[in-house]
């Protein structure tokens, strides 16, 4: 059976008399508290506007995760969380009493990239209007779920690798593969159907060409990969017929774990980033001033996300949808473009009012959506206010006070710690944390109209460090880690020069981490902390690199000056030895995105004076060619790269062919000096690609 | 700085802002008579989903009223409102004999609570324009008034799509306010 993409249409109504409404549950009712589903279907001021988009999500799994510490236990049979995304729409009618009829219509689905249903829910609430029948909603459901979906299965790293990408020939094998398949399951249907066929269903078949004669599968095929060819690589392109109208669908296929809906970080990070910057006029508060009064306000948005503080989006008097993509957007921010962290969805509210506060305060560390600004007034009820009209941040007075001088109890960054023993840094640029120069970096690149998925992408890095340091900090401050490698769990680290962040030396480390310690505290007391653990639980035993911690040892290549010969030599040998499988490839790449220069911190092995780093090198790469992801990236090394790697590729095959020949003379005649030219020279050649076997 | 100064400067013009919370069973005539009051103006109003909110300014004081929808199943979010209220302002549908009784349950409901202890109310006896509209003493009669000995209430005839009786209605509710 087909997965089922939508498990429920909802249909509410502003009852005249009675007021919100939820009408029809289909197929079957998925809550008993109507009424406050009616209430999030009607957002507030729906009599002003024509129309607004809202988006919520409903927790059915446990009594809310983040109600109390007991929810991370049942992991079982849990219920994923339903994204809802919803139009409402007021006709006005002067025949009928009062003037106007107020319906909303919502889909539930389990696909975080809901946004794709807009158009058919915009066909079918038109309809509803016409004929206020379930039959409707029936029909809908039948509609979407019939939606053909057979995107290739991506594993997380190859969807990091497709993500930081356009280039069309990455896992086209895969896309083809999917494309053949969906060809024979069309036939079929078709066959099926007989002669029966539904009206809307010809003007699809118009798109596959003229195929329909040539039943050969080779030609079936070559025009799949053609298909796959032409395609936008970031997207799975189908389609929903509803009513007879054909509505292209576009998937998402590289987007991360957490990322829901069509929301703008930029958007999120310009309406909060003031023009000229004053400091902070609340009181210090240790997990969210990181650099003390002038903490940037993007800054302090992210550690409000990072500690779990209770967060409010108001727009006063926009439409719901205005405020939910900001809420949309801040689960990425805190999230790491929702590829780091988990755990901000499932304590999102990207519309909710005062028909369901009772329900948001019983959430620790909400984020949530509103239009009405008496939650302005009550500050009791959120701890960091973000004004979508004047672009302000605001504390909360009732916010529980963190005082710096007693912040974490173990960890106080106001003086230098025994654990960092001798330790004589100066303490004057304690709030200087590299935050404000990271929003100097983000603004100008906004400014020099840099893409949405750049800034993404930037966030993401900078979530990524902040749980490496994280990570450092722990293992200072407590001896131990959980959220990190380390010699425990990569005891063969010590060979690859071992584990964790790169730092320039040791007085910027501690900086860096003292700076961050009171907000890495405030994130080690939420859920988002306790999922990263039992991610990295689970990741540390699936992962197929286990002898290095990759991300450290590119980072250090980077720097390659700082790396001794040997520390190098030791580094490919490495590589060669334990970069083999496909997973292993795939993991490696994964860490090396093709935006940020692909392999090239690699290709410095090609130039490297030794002639063993070399060789180590080329046979690496031997092995990359053969894989067809591996060869995508050495196609995207730059030409001088890709030149000095194929020269070298063909002189060694030529001396792996003048060994091989030797080999045979010493068999034969028995000469023992040969075997000192063949370990002076090739003596790696054993696992490049195609080569012949050393014995 | 900003703030103090304004603060002294309506201290001496005698400016004055009050929050007006404005309530009534659905299709008694709130909205009509907040936009008739906001722009003096009788504008064709259909329900209203959640609330309205504008401000009025009328002799040196600023109203600030929340309009919020009436029907059945929305009036437990009332409550929500009362937190800083000064002054509650309820609309009877005059001619609506049938949900008189309905509406005075609903106004003891609200005055009950101890987050308007300290709040004056203001009724309006909308509709009178209306064939058989109640009087404003068959309403002070028929919501029980005269049992509330605590607080300072009033009662007025309106008629929202003109405008008649609503700036009166303010005019006590300014001259009744406690300074804060």
């Amino acid at each position: 059976m087909a997965p089922q993409h939508v498990t429920t249409i909802l249909l509410a109504e502003f009852d005249i008399d009675q007021g919100s409404t939820l009408t029809h549950q289909y197929p079957s009712n998925i809550t008993s508290d109507n009424h406050v589903l009616a209430e999030l279907m009607l957002p507030d001021g729906a009599h002003l506007r024509p129309a607004d988009w809202t988006i919520f999500f409903l927790n059915l799994a446990k009594p809310a995760p983040w109600n109390g510490n007991k929810a991370l236990v049942s992991e079982s049979n849990e219920q994923p969380l339903l994204y809802v995304l919803n139009l409402v729409r007021t006709n006005h009618d002067a025949s009928i009493r009062r003037g106007a009829t107020v319906k909303a219509m919502a889909i539930c689905t389990t696909h975080q990239y809901l946004h794709v249903y807009k158009p058919v829910l915009l066909l079918a609430l038109e309809n509803y209007f016409k004929n206020p029948s379930v039959d409707v909603l029936k029909t809908l459901y039948e509609s979407v779920n019939s939606m053909e979906l057979n995107a290739p299965n991506l594993s997380p790293y190859e969807r990091i690798i497709l993500r930081s990408s356009d280039n069309k020939d990455l896992f086209i094998e895969k896309f083809e593969a999917t494309a053949g398949n969906e060809e024979t399951a069309t036939s079929k249907v078709d066959v099926a159907h007989g002669l029966g066929i539904v009206d809307g269903q010809s003007p699809l078949k118009g798109s596959h060409g003229g195929k329909e004669s040539s039943t050969s599968s080779a030609s079936a095929s070559l025009a799949a990969a053609g298909m796959a060819k032409n395609r936008d690589c970031q997207f799975y392109e189908t389609k929903v017929v509803y009513d007879g109208i054909k509505i292209p669908i576009r998937v998402p296929l590289s987007i991360n774990p957490e990322e829901v809906g069509e929301f703008s970080l930029i958007k999120l990070i310009t309406t909060f980033s003031p023009s000229s910057p004053s400091p902070n006029p609340h009181p210090f508060h240790a997990h969210l001033d990181s650099n003390g009064p002038n903490t940037h306000p993007i800054m302090l948005l992210m550690n409000a996300l990072l500690t779990g503080k209770r967060i409010i989006f108001l727009g006063n008097g926009h439409p719901a949808g205005d405020v939910a993509n900001f809420v949309l957007a801040a689960c990425a921010l805190g999230s790491g473009s929702g590829g780091v962290l988990r755990g901000f969805p499932e304590r999102a509210y990207p519309y909710t009012n005062l028909a369901g506060i009772d329900h948001l305060l019983t959430c620790k560390g909400f984020i949530a959506g509103v239009t009405n600004q008496l939650f302005e007034d009550r500050t009791a009820w959120w701890d960091v206010l973000c004004n979508i009209d004047t672009g302000k941040i605001t504390v909360s007075k009732d916010i529980v006070a963190q005082p710096v001088s007693h912040s974490s109890g173990y960890y106080d960054d106001t003086r230098p710690l025994a654990i960092f023993s001798g330790s004589t840094v100066p303490q004057t640029s304690k709030y200087d944390n590299g935050d404000n120069e990271f929003m100097v970096d983000i603004l100008s690149a906004i400014q020099a109209h840099y893409g949405e998925m750049v800034i993404r992408a930037k966030f993401q890095e900078y979530v990524t460090r902040f749980v490496a340091l994280a990570s450092q900090y722990e293992e200072q401050a407590h001896g131990q880690t959980t959220i990190g490698l380390n010699q425990i769990n990569t005891p063969e680290s010590s060979r690859y020069m071992g584990t964790g962040l790169v730092f320039a030396d040791e007085p910027s480390r501690y900086k860096e981490i003292s700076a961050n310690a009171s907000r890495i505290e405030g994130w080690r007391s939420t859920t988002s902390y306790k999922y990263l653990q039992e991610d990295h639980k689970a990741w540390l035993a699936s992962r197929s690199i286990k002898v290095m911690d990759v991300k450290r040892v590119i980072s250090l290549l980077k720097v390659a000056r700082t790396l001794t010969t040997q520390d190098i030599s030791s580094l490919f040998r490495g590589f060669l030895q334990h970069i083999v499988t496909d997973q292993q490839i795939i993991e490696f790449l994964s860490s090396l995105p093709l935006s940020q220069g692909g392999l090239f911190c690699i290709a410095y092995g090609l130039f490297h004076p030794l002639a063993t780093v070399r060789n180590d090198t080329v046979a690496f790469f031997n092995r990359l060619n053969q894989h067809p992801t591996g060869r995508v990236y050495i196609r995207s090394l730059n030409k001088f790269e890709r030149n000095t790697y194929e020269r070298l590729a063909r002189e060694m095959l030529h001396y792996q062919q003048q060994l091989q020949q030797m080999q045979q003379q010493q068999q034969t005649q028995h000469q023992p000096q040969q075997a000192q030219y063949q370990q002076n020279h090739y003596s790696r050649h054993s696992a490049s690609a195609g080569s012949v076997g050393s014995s | 700085m900003g703030i103090p100064l304004s603060k002294a400067i309506a201290k001496i013009f005698g400016n004055k802002e009050m929050r007006i919370l404005m309530l009534g069973l659905d299709a008694a005539g709130k909205t009509t008579i907040l936009y008739k009051l906001k722009l003096n103006q009788s504008v064709t109003t259909i329900p209203t989903v959640g609330f309205n909110v504008e401000t009025v300014v009328y002799k040196n004081v600023k109203f600030n009223v929340w309009d919020v929808g009436g029907q059945d199943k929305i009036r437990p979010l009332w409550r929500h409102y009362y937190t800083g209220t000064q002054g509650l302002i309820f609309v009877i549908d005059s001619q609506d004999r049938d949900r008189i009784d309905e509406a005075r349950q609903e106004l003891h409901r609200i005055i009950s609570d101890r987050e308007m202890k300290d709040c004056l109310l203001l009724v309006f006896a909308n509709k009178q324009d209306l064939p058989g509209a109640m009087t404003p003493a068959e309403v002070t009669e028929r919501l029980q008034l005269h049992t509330m000995r605590e607080r300072p209430w009033y009662v007025h005839p309106s008629c929202a799509t003109t405008g008649e009786g609503l700036f009166e209605g303010l005019n006590w509710m300014s001259q009744n306010v406690k300074s804060k």
